[in-house]
């Protein structure tokens, strides 16, 4: 008997409410499930000798940093696994705000590289999926109009542009439309983020429920429960 | 599809939020008792507060619409919620008002509708609705004697003047908080009906979009027991610093 909680992934643009999901997805687990989860970036630099390659090679990607940065955060997704993620599923969910998705799309959108051969070079180094994937749809005009109204620096010059975007769109779709190549997203569904946000929650929510993902609340208390 | 197996909660080991949330309830009861009289008097005097000249005493004092009569289903469901304290205390001490409705009042029950969306008549929009015009009542008994405290970080005496939109605002946290333990109670019941669930959904999303604004809220609000009630009724990263850090006990009340 393997018991443990979910290892959730949320996936979208910059703008289509990944932030407001986690932090519904946490408020939900924390208020309503008794449980607080463990919230992690795609990144979280455990790997301590591979964090300047990460810094390089997100914010200065060119042909000569791209295998060292592959390498990076492989490792870095490896040590998150194994120092965060595996060890908390035990006592509470665990949340990631990016995860394999973005990665693929990163390296397809910044060095032409195909999606498959990224996937094959993370799969070497992960051996574990989250249990969800939700990604947030949205056009793209849409999405940029949101991340740009928003306060802070979240936005990126070289990142935040129509075309970049409009192509990390283009890695998503093609991705999510072929899950049986890509186990390592686990089960992957597709949220229609035009929605208010909070319906957003509700559709992830609903998700979630359908999976077993959740504890059943009026039977919660005691005991637990067995799913699947 | 996914299968795996939720771990049982270990017996023994309820969430010490749960906890905390306890010892916060039970401080705004002592705190009710504790100056009672003192915020009669100052409602009976109806004189303009010294630090907020523009709110009109009568109306923080009144008391909330009660629950329908004819059922007790919403009295229960609060009552199975913990806030029983809540609804009742302002209902027994509650006076009437001159004027039908007040500034905090209407703060409630834009609180109320937003979460609600047009659901009504059901034990739990009648226990959200009655949770939001509490809050109006316990922000506006905090906030008659606030003159009277301490502010919540230095404390000392005689937090400075504040603006009286701040307490529509801390009216609409506070009330969000209360409603969010309302539906929690209702979806431990039963996490069927959809209209509960997309209830709980605009409080969690609503609480999203406040969270930025609690800081500066505190900051303004200032003093000691008006800070307690908002900081530790919203779901915020601050909810409940004041017993993490292992004090809590021993200020002045």
């Amino acid at each position: 008997m393997n018991d443990r909680y979910p290892f959730i992934v949320v996936e979208g643009l910059d703008g289509t409410g990944k932030t407001t999901l986690r932090k519904g997805l946490f408020r939900l687990w924390e208020g309503l499930y008794g449980v607080t989860p463990l919230c992690v970036l795609t990144t979280n630099f455990l790997a301590t000798d591979q964090a300047a390659a990460i810094i390089t090679g997100k914010y200065q990607p060119n042909a000569g940093n791209h295998d060292a940065y592959l390498s990076a955060i492989a490792a870095d997704k490896r040590a998150t696994l194994e120092r965060l993620v595996l060890p908390q599923r035990s006592a509470r969910p665990v949340i990631a705000d990016r995860w394999l998705l973005s990665e693929l799309a990163f390296f397809a959108v910044k060095h032409g590289m195909k999606v498959s051969k990224t996937y094959e070079a993370l799969a070497t180094r992960l051996t574990t999926a989250p249990d969800l994937t939700l990604v947030l749809d949205l056009e793209t005009d849409a999405s940029m109009s949101r991340a740009q109204a928003r306060q802070g620096d979240a936005v990126r010059a070289d990142w935040d542009v129509h075309d970049v975007q409009s192509r990390v769109r283009e890695t998503y779709e093609a991705v999510v439309t072929k899950p049986d190549e890509f186990p390592l997203l686990g089960d992957v569904v597709r949220l229609d983020a035009r929605r208010p946000r909070c319906e957003v929650l509700l559709a992830a929510w609903d998700v979630l429920r359908e999976r077993h993902l959740v504890p059943s609340l009026t039977a919660q208390v005691e005991g637990g429960e067995n799913h699947g | 599809m996914t299968s795996l197996t939720l771990p049982p909660r270990p017996p023994g080991s309820p969430p010490l939020a749960h906890a905390w949330q306890t010892l916060a309830d039970g401080l705004l009861t002592q705190r009710l008792h504790l100056h009672l009289d003192e915020w009669r008097t100052v409602v009976a005097e109806g004189k303009a507060l010294p630090d907020v000249p523009s709110a009109d005493v009568s109306l923080l004092a009144r008391r909330p619409s009660p629950l329908p009569e004819d059922d007790d289903t919403a009295l229960m469901l609060l009552e199975g919620a913990g806030l029983g304290f809540w609804w009742e205390l302002p209902q027994r001490y509650g006076s009437d008002a001159r004027d039908p409705c007040g500034f905090l009042a209407h703060a409630a029950d834009a609180a109320a509708r937003s979460i609600l969306a047009g659901r009504s008549k059901s034990a739990w929009s009648d226990a959200v609705t009655a949770v939001s015009g509490a809050a109006a009542w316990w922000v506006g008994f905090f906030a008659a004697i606030r003159h009277r405290g301490v502010h919540h970080v230095t404390l000392e005496p005689r937090p400075g003047p504040f603006h009286e939109q701040a307490l529509g605002t801390a009216v609409s946290v506070v009330a969000h908080g209360m409603a969010m333990r309302v539906l929690e109670a209702a979806l431990h019941t039963s996490d069927d009906d959809p209209a509960v669930r997309a209830a709980y959904c605009r409080a969690v999303e609503a609480g999203i979009c406040m969270e930025p604004e609690l800081p500066r809220l505190v900051d303004e609000l200032a003093e000691l027991r008006l800070v307690d009630l908002v900081s530790t009724t919203a779901r915020w990263r601050g909810r409940f610093t004041k017993y993490a850090g292992g004090t809590g006990a021993g200020q002045v009340e």
